[in-house]
């Protein structure tokens, strides 16, 4: 049961305006019917005198020639209103004359006729009227009236006209209520559409249609208003809320790139270390093997072994120098480098190295751009994607190397991790082979990844690559796709006013001696042995040491030497930066050769500062020893 | 009609025929002295009648001379309403006129008068009365027969002891005479030629 309170609003104005109709119509019908029913006995009075009268004046001519029958006969007519319950005429002397109906009993009727007028008796309304002809009366005509029926007739006409008129106007309202309710509702319901259609959609930029400037107008505009102001806010919560998720985004990738660099940073620091103790083993096994090399007949069987020997360990030194790289701890040599000849100069070793099977082809669009790079670097990063996409191609194919002067703005900085606002020279290597999965590019450049079958291949390759292009200030990206190939792109920095450096790889011709007096400082008697031994055989006058403090106490007996040869990592009172230091401050005339199985002096816990001293990683061969000592004693020469 | 009784009676049988004859003589006079009082009763009405028909009828305005003029009742010939016309009229008005009764013993003798009755007596000289009074507006009543044919206007005609009145409208408004038409409904009507 649906109660009013429930009702649409539609529904509850139609019926509230039709109830008031309805209600007011019958009182209006209840007043007029009261009126009428005090007017009624008047009216029946009047209708009964006229009647009357009427008749009476008919019955003129039957009284006076004393006609009954014909007094029967008008009387009879009375017969028309039939709420004449009786009728009767007396003559002259009051006797009846005639009377109506006629079955009437004449003691029903008044046995002679009382004073002129009428009354209500009962149900009854009864009277005589006297009948005149030019003021003579003739008779006395008596006459009633059953008001009962008219009472009657008068109720259920009233009922009809009353039904009939509630009908009309509950119809008349029923319309005009159905035209007019618009009026008040659409407003109220358009209102309420709207509500419920920004709450569906949470669209608060909908607005609600103004239908003029009633309450429900003025409800309208607070409506708007304070959609207006919500829709503000939301606005506002909205950017603010991307600008929380854009940080939340970047603060994510930063947060990837911490965790990344930390672990580089762990991995860097264990193969640091790793790479220390190697090139320490390393140097004593290579300086043994080319001390060993010198004392057998070179076509003896035991020179061909100590010859494998050799290159076992400088796989091994190399192995390690990749470490190193990876880790950073290499030292390079950024110079202004034009990579259109470094390309050009590997690109013989490459074909010699890839066999015919692979073609290979160049491109380059440099505009002259010359890249911040270390040629010898970026020649080993080659020569490392160009056995990768050859790895890639089973069966040969095409190895393309494109350069390409590339200048990111701030659009593709922001699209690309790593790249800075700058100009960059962009190496490409493609190959048309087998292609990666994307999961497996992802990883691709991740220190220890390989694809290949253990013992293949390191999975330091692609790693060292990027490695090197990160130190150098530029980035690595991969774009594989399996059955197409894959394209590594490096992005080297651009060289801004340099000349290119001519690149110069290392000459492996005879090492050259000379006659001075080094102080070799060297705490591993092993290498201190193997060290001495070849400067000795260089002809130089070399004088060891095992620490800083025996070094200095040969300096304090009055000796002079030309050059100082130390490792940096030494246990005693001094290391070997220190011991260069003491020295300098002592003697500025000495030429000083840092060692180190670190990478750098830095890494090996020591900053040269201003100190004027070189440089040199262990392990290295005799030649190049060799080679930077008689280089750091012609100096002076020049 | 007790001399026609009589006239059959024989002498020698006379006491049982004279007893009868009383009988026969008391009854017949009893039937006389009945039809004597109801031929009484019949002019009494019909004097009401001449009365009443004044409030029926109007008469044009050059009948009388003057506003309170009064009504004049005739009565030509023998009267046979001996005082009960002056009596039913004596004191009454009708439109503020007074009614007076004359009477005219013959035909050439009717003055002016507003009703006129010719008695009975005057059957003989009815044509030349009513021509006589061609032209004047006067109501002829009478109760001889086929008064109506003859020209007159209202003709009493009593059936079952009841006054009744037959009228020849056409007469009296040749006459310039206005019936009423109450008058008119309890009456009926004939014209000259069809009574």
């Amino acid at each position: 049961m649906i109660t009013f309170r429930d009702m649409p609003l539609r529904r509850k104005l139609i019926a509230s305006i039709l109830l008031t109709s309805v209600v007011v119509m019958l009182l209006m019908c209840g007043a007029f019917f009261a009126y009428e029913l005090f007017a009624m006995r008047r009216t029946t009075v009047r209708q009964v005198s006229t009647l009357g009268e009427i008749t009476a004046t008919n019955l003129t001519g039957a009284l006076a020639f004393k006609d009954p029958s014909d007094a029967q006969e008008i009387l009879a007519a009375l017969k028309a209103e039939h709420y004449v319950a009786a009728a009767a005429v007396y003559d002259e002397d009051g006797g009846i004359f005639a009377s109506y109906p006629q079955s009437v009993a004449k003691d029903a009727l008044p046995s002679s006729p009382l004073a002129a007028g009428y009354r209500f008796e009962e149900s009854y309304l009864d009277g005589f009227q006297p009948i005149m002809e030019r003021e003579r009366q003739l008779g006395t005509l008596y006459l009633k009236f059953d008001t009962g029926v008219v009472m009657r007739e008068w109720l259920w006409s009233s009922l009809w006209i009353a039904s009939a008129a509630i009908a009309f106007v509950f119809i008349v309202a029923y319309l005009l209520s159905r035209a007019l309710q618009k009026q008040i509702a659409r407003p109220i319901l358009d209102l309420g559409v709207t509500a419920q259609r920004i709450s569906d959609r949470q669209d608060f930029s909908i607005r609600a249609a103004k239908h003029g400037q009633d309450e429900i107008g003025q409800l309208s505009d607070s409506f708007n208003e304070m959609l207006a102001g919500i829709e503000d806010r939301e606005l506002a919560l909205r950017a603010a809320n991307d600008a929380l998720r854009a940080e939340n985004v970047e603060r994510h990738q930063a947060q990837q790139q911490l965790a990344r660099a930390q672990k580089m940073e762990a991995v860097g620091q264990l193969t640091g270390g790793l790479a220390h103790d190697f090139n320490n083993i390393l140097g004593a096994i290579i300086g043994n093997l080319d001390i060993a090399r010198e004392n057998i007949a070179p076509e003896s069987a035991a020179s061909g072994y100590c010859d494998a020997a050799l290159d076992a360990a400088l796989s091994a030194a190399e192995l390690v120098k990749r470490l190193l790289a990876f880790s950073r701890r290499q030292p390079l040599h950024p110079q202004a480098t034009d990579l259109v000849e470094v390309v050009a100069g590997v690109k013989p070793l490459l074909e010699r190295t890839l066999g015919e099977q692979v073609h290979i082809t160049t491109a380059s669009e440099t505009a002259g751009w010359l890249a911040m790079a270390d040629p010898v670097q970026i020649e080993s990063a080659i020569l490392n994607l160009a056995i990768n996409a050859r790895d890639a191609m089973p069966g040969g194919g095409d190895l393309r190397i494109e350069l390409k002067s590339v200048t990111v703005d701030a659009i593709y900085a922001s699209a690309a991790e790593d790249l800075k606002i700058a100009d960059y020279v962009l190496l490409s290597i493609s190959d048309n082979g087998t292609g990666m999965p994307p999961e497996i590019a992802a990883r691709a450049f991740d220190p220890f990844f390989t694809t290949k079958a253990p013992g293949a291949g390191s999975g330091l390759g692609l790693s060292m690559v990027i490695g090197t292009v990160k130190q150098l200030g530029g980035t690595a990206k991969i774009y594989s796709e399996v059955g197409i190939g894959t394209t590594v792109q490096l992005y080297l920095p651009r060289a801004l006013d340099a000349q290119p450096t001519r690149s110069s790889l290392q000459a492996s011709e005879a090492a050259i001696g000379g006659n001075e007096r080094i102080l070799l400082v060297e705490d591993n008697a092993q290498i201190r042995g193997v060290s001495a031994g070849a400067l000795g055989s260089l002809g130089y006058d070399v004088i060891v040491a095992e620490n800083a403090d025996e070094a200095l106490r040969l300096i304090d007996d009055g000796l002079t030497f030309d050059l100082l040869f130390t490792d940096v990592v030494m246990s005693g009172r001094l290391n070997g930066i220190a011991l260069a230091r003491e020295l300098r401050r002592r003697n500025a005339d000495i030429h000083i050769l840092l060692t180190s199985g670190f990478s750098s002096p830095i890494s090996a816990g020591g900053d040269l500062g201003e100190l004027e001293a070189a440089f040199m990683t262990k392990p290295y061969r005799k030649a190049d020893l060799a080679r930077r000592i008689r280089a750091l004693l012609d100096e002076d020469k020049r | 009609m007790t001399e026609v009784f009589a006239r059959r009676l024989k002498p020698g049988r006379l006491l049982p025929w004279l007893c009868l004859a009383v009988l026969l003589l008391s009854c017949a006079g009893g039937l006389c002295v009945a039809a004597e009082e109801r031929s009484t009763q019949e002019y009494q009405v019909k004097a009401v009648f001449l009365f009443n028909f004044t409030q029926f009828v109007d008469w044009p305005p050059e009948s009388f001379s003057g506003v309170d003029q009064p009504i004049v009742i005739g009565v030509l010939g023998d009267d046979p309403f001996g005082t009960y016309l002056d009596e039913t009229v004596r004191g009454e008005k009708v439109n503020d006129r007074p009614l007076i009764i004359r009477r005219f013993r013959y035909g050439d003798d009717v003055g002016a008068c507003h009703v006129l009755f010719i008695s009975q007596s005057e059957t003989s000289r009815l044509d030349q009365i009513i021509a006589g009074l061609h032209g004047r507006s006067i109501l002829t009543v009478s109760d001889i027969p086929a008064f109506g044919r003859r020209g007159g206007m209202i003709r009493f005609v009593t059936e079952n002891s009841r006054v009744k009145l037959r009228i020849n409208a056409d007469a009296a408004k040749a006459a310039g005479l206005t019936l009423s038409s109450k008058l008119l409904r309890i009456a009926d009507i004939v014209s000259a030629g069809t009574e």
